[in-house]
């Protein structure tokens, strides 16, 4: 069994009287690409915030690459690519200049910087306009340099906070495909999504979190197998208690719609 | 329409009411405090109107046409609320984030505009009324003014500002033509920081310029012919001020009527107007935006100093590269450099050197003492007081952008939390970043005096050392008032740090400055009286300054690693 590159263990957070997370205890190993769901407001980017050392935790631990968050942060963040949920990055900076500025950050030789760099800009067609200031860039192409920043380093773990909001067809397959071929190359890749299709299709894992609390963890084919084959966004339902309520929320709303016209 | 319009100020009033009711009780106080000023100048305001009203006692030529002073009044409203308008126009038309869903919804767009702009008019209002409505009752009180003076003067206060805010708006409406909107917004941000300046500048200056007698001289001469001037101008404000008065007295004639009628006509006329054919200057400027493209830049080859070398040198250009591309941010770091210069420089060189200047009195010998006093004479030593200089010109320069210096990371802040990087290792880029440019201005404005005023030039090494050392001191300061109290999510270049954090900062300083002063000043006036004792005695004062700063630095820089933590991501 492979030492697991992240170790989370009870980990809790505190805001006033609100648990955001509340004793939440998993591992991630290498090589697997796992999906990180739960309805609005249950915990994921506060979770995500806490692995990757951006908030302090009330209580727990989490351990990257065998590296204490908390007690050694430079060890462990070496390892981590981190994508946010949205991409503020320096609107006076050219797209070439954040990466660089990125690549120093993280001690990436220059000429690595320049080769990953321009093979990622080109992939995601951002060669052309890697000279412009990123306040022209639109969302999509900021969240693409942001996720070129974030693996520049080719990191080991990489946290992705909804990386597909906001990007056109093509550049998330190539996002897809990038998670792929990084978790075929022994690297972990851990994402929050509402889209459950991508997390069926993609992950070997998913995490479910539901008002700071982890009710599921499981292989997708496993999870899916014990639930009688049902998609994953029916057990997503079924797990966060909103199938039914869903239902009859939408139910209540045609009826009304009907009423009035 | 009207409905949709209504609805729309209806909600904007009210998130407004929200925004500004939900407030801290630091907030409050800060707001309550403001509210007392805003009376406190209402009431110089008053002052200056019933002041105003004693003009007309003048003789000819300098006795202005009564009518003048309201309109004056009605020409400041208009101006101030233009001013403010066109940035308020430009954010409110093209940059509010709720346009999309706007624009999309069953709305006509003349609903969305008006609303826009109304829903922002009343707290404009409120200021230019709290200062423009008591220079206007309080000269109608200096001259006697009957009650046709206040009600007719109130509707024109009223109706001021939609002059402004209707010009206002179609310029901004002509600029997101010629420019991108965001661009546009900070460029009026740098312009109004700019005329904030000037405007500093332009009451300072004729102090320090010129002597008192020859001010007096050019002044009075210059009056009856300005006033004969402005008397003459063919400006809508002076015809309506001149109405207001002739029709108080009951002149119903082409003064009275017409000049009020035509004022009141065009303002009311021209926002109609507005409302009536700028919709569409206004849906087809904001669609401009929506699809407004740049020039596409290729990747460049040159690395520049960003991807190479140390940690701090890396920061440091990537932080003057967004300084200096930034309007806005430009403006600040050079708007308070010009100040400082201008008005420090002028400060010591007074009346060009002449006998009210401090360098005069200085080079003149007039402050030397005998025996024990030499100490205390040395303050005002020519290199003394150009030391102090420089070392005031560097540090307001940068004062502002040493307490921004994290604050500038915004949004970007977490890439930094999230990369193997210490917050020490953060501070210490800032610092340098800051400190590097300081150290240039310092020894540059240093050397350059040396050109102006002669002293002696032994003293120069020890006034470089201190003048870094103390420098060091106060730039850390700032930037460990900036980690603790950065305000990362700021949109207006000049909220980068909360305001308990600039009064903090201003604190520190002095806090710093003085106990460092007195370090540094302290072998300089030794060796006025132990002339043989005097390189020890620079020696040791460096010593004790380095060995006391470097305790300082040590405090701040634990107080803004203790705050890494606590910034909000």
């Amino acid at each position: 069994m492979p030492e697991p590159v992240l170790e989370a263990k009870r980990l809790t957070r505190l805001f006033g009287d609100f648990k955001a997370v509340d004793d939440v205890s998993f591992t991630l190993n290498p090589g697997e690409i796992v999906g990180f769901l739960g309805p609005n407001g249950a915990g994921k980017t506060t979770t995500i915030k806490l692995l990757t050392g951006l908030l302090e935790p009330s209580a727990g631990e989490a351990r990257i690459a065998g590296f204490d968050i908390q007690t050694s942060p430079l060890e462990a963040k070496a390892h981590i690519g981190y994508v946010p949920d949205t991409p503020n990055l320096y609107g006076k900076l050219r797209a070439g200049e954040y990466l660089r500025f990125v690549g120093r950050l993280y001690k990436v030789p220059p000429n690595l910087v320049e080769e990953r760099m321009r093979l990622m800009l080109d992939i995601f067609e951002l060669t052309d306009v890697a000279g412009n200031f990123l306040d022209t860039f639109s969302h999509g192409m900021q969240q693409k340099v942001a996720i070129t920043g974030a693996f520049l380093h080719d990191p080991t773990i990489v946290f992705m906070d909804e990386p597909t909001v906001g990007l056109d067809p093509r550049s998330a397959r190539l996002i897809k495909d990038l998670m792929i071929r990084n978790r075929d190359r022994g690297k972990t890749i851990f994402f929050s999504t509402h889209i459950l299709e991508i997390a069926q299709s993609m992950c070997d894992r998913v995490i479910i979190i539901n008002k700071g609390q982890i009710i599921a963890d499981a292989r997708v084919d496993e999870m899916r197998r014990l639930r009688g084959d049902q998609s994953l966004e029916d057990i997503f339902l079924e797990l966060t208690g909103s199938a039914t309520e869903a239902e009859e929320d939408v139910a209540a709303m045609i009826k009304e719609l009907e009423n009035a016209g | 329409m009207l409905a949709d319009t209504w609805q729309l100020m209806q909600l904007y009033w009210k998130i407004d009411w929200r925004e500004g009711s939900g407030q801290s009780k630091w907030r409050i106080l800060a707001t309550v405090a403001g509210f007392a000023m805003l009376l406190v100048i209402g009431a110089g305001a008053a002052g200056v109107g019933y002041g105003a009203s004693f003009l007309n006692q003048l003789d000819p030529p300098y006795r202005p046409d009564p009518g003048i002073v309201p309109g004056v009044f009605l020409t400041l409203v208009m101006i101030g609320v233009l001013v403010t308008g066109l940035n308020q126009a430009v954010k409110s038309l093209f940059l509010s984030g709720d346009l999309d869903r706007l624009m999309v919804a069953p709305i006509h767009t003349r609903s969305v505009m008006i609303a826009k702009l109304l829903s922002r008019m009343p707290t404009n209002l409120i200021l230019l009324l709290l200062i423009a409505a008591p220079a206007l009752i309080a000269y109608g009180i200096g001259i006697r003014a009957g009650l046709v003076y206040y009600l007719l003067g109130g509707i024109l206060l009223l109706a001021a500002p939609l002059f402004g805010l209707s010009l206002g708006a179609i310029i901004a409406m002509l600029l997101v033509r010629l420019l991108p909107v965001n661009r546009l917004n900070e460029l009026l941000a740098a312009a109004y920081a700019v005329l904030g300046l000037t405007i500093g500048l332009a009451f300072q200056l004729p102090r320090f310029v010129a002597g008192n007698e020859v001010y007096e001289s050019v002044t009075v001469d210059a009056l009856g012919s300005i006033v004969q001037t402005v008397n003459r101008l063919p400006f809508p404000p002076f015809w309506a001020g001149r109405g207001l008065l002739a029709l108080d007295q009951g002149r119903f004639d082409s003064t009275g009527l017409a000049g009020l009628g035509i004022f009141l006509m065009m303002t009311v006329g021209f926002f109609v107007v507005l409302i009536f054919t700028a919709d569409r200057l206004y849906l087809s400027g904001w669609l401009k935006t929506q699809s407004a493209g740049t020039k596409r830049r290729r990747l460049e080859d040159n690395h520049g100093f960003i991807g190479r070398g140390s940690l701090p040198v890396a920061m440091a250009w990537k932080d003057w590269l967004l300084r200096f591309r930034d309007p806005r941010q430009l403006v600040n770091v050079l708007g308070s450099g010009l100040f400082a210069v201008i008005l420090g420089g002028l400060a010591i060189f007074r009346g060009s050197g002449g006998e009210e200047s401090l360098m005069s009195a200085a080079t003149q010998g007039e402050f030397d003492a005998p025996g024990i006093f030499g100490f205390f004479s040395a303050g005002f030593s020519p290199g003394l007081i150009m030391a102090g200089w420089a070392m005031f010109v560097g540090f307001i320069i940068l004062s502002n952008t040493a307490s921004y210096a994290l604050a500038l990371e915004g949004g970007s802040f977490p890439l930094l939390k999230v990369a193997p990087v210490r917050a020490r290792d953060v501070w210490l880029a800032k610092v340098w970043s800051i400190l590097l440019p300081y150290a240039i201005i310092f020894v540059v404005v240093l050397l350059f005096t040396r050109l102006v005023v002669q002293y002696d030039l032994r003293w120069i090494p020890y006034a470089i050392g201190v003048g870094l050392v103390i420098g060091l001191g106060l730039i850390t300061a700032n930037v460990s008032a900036g980690f603790r109290f950065a305000n990362l999510s700021w949109t207006d270049p000049r909220r980068m740090m909360t305001s308990s954090g600039g009064f903090l900062a201003f604190l520190l300083t002095i806090l710093f400055s003085i106990p460092a002063g007195i370090l540094a000043f302290l072998p300089f006036g030794l060796a006025q009286i132990w002339p043989a004792w005097s390189i020890p005695l620079a020696l040791a004062g460096l010593a004790l300054l380095i060995a006391g700063t470097w305790g300082w630095n040590l405090l701040m820089r634990r107080w803004a690693e203790s705050a890494w933590n606590k910034l909000p991501v």
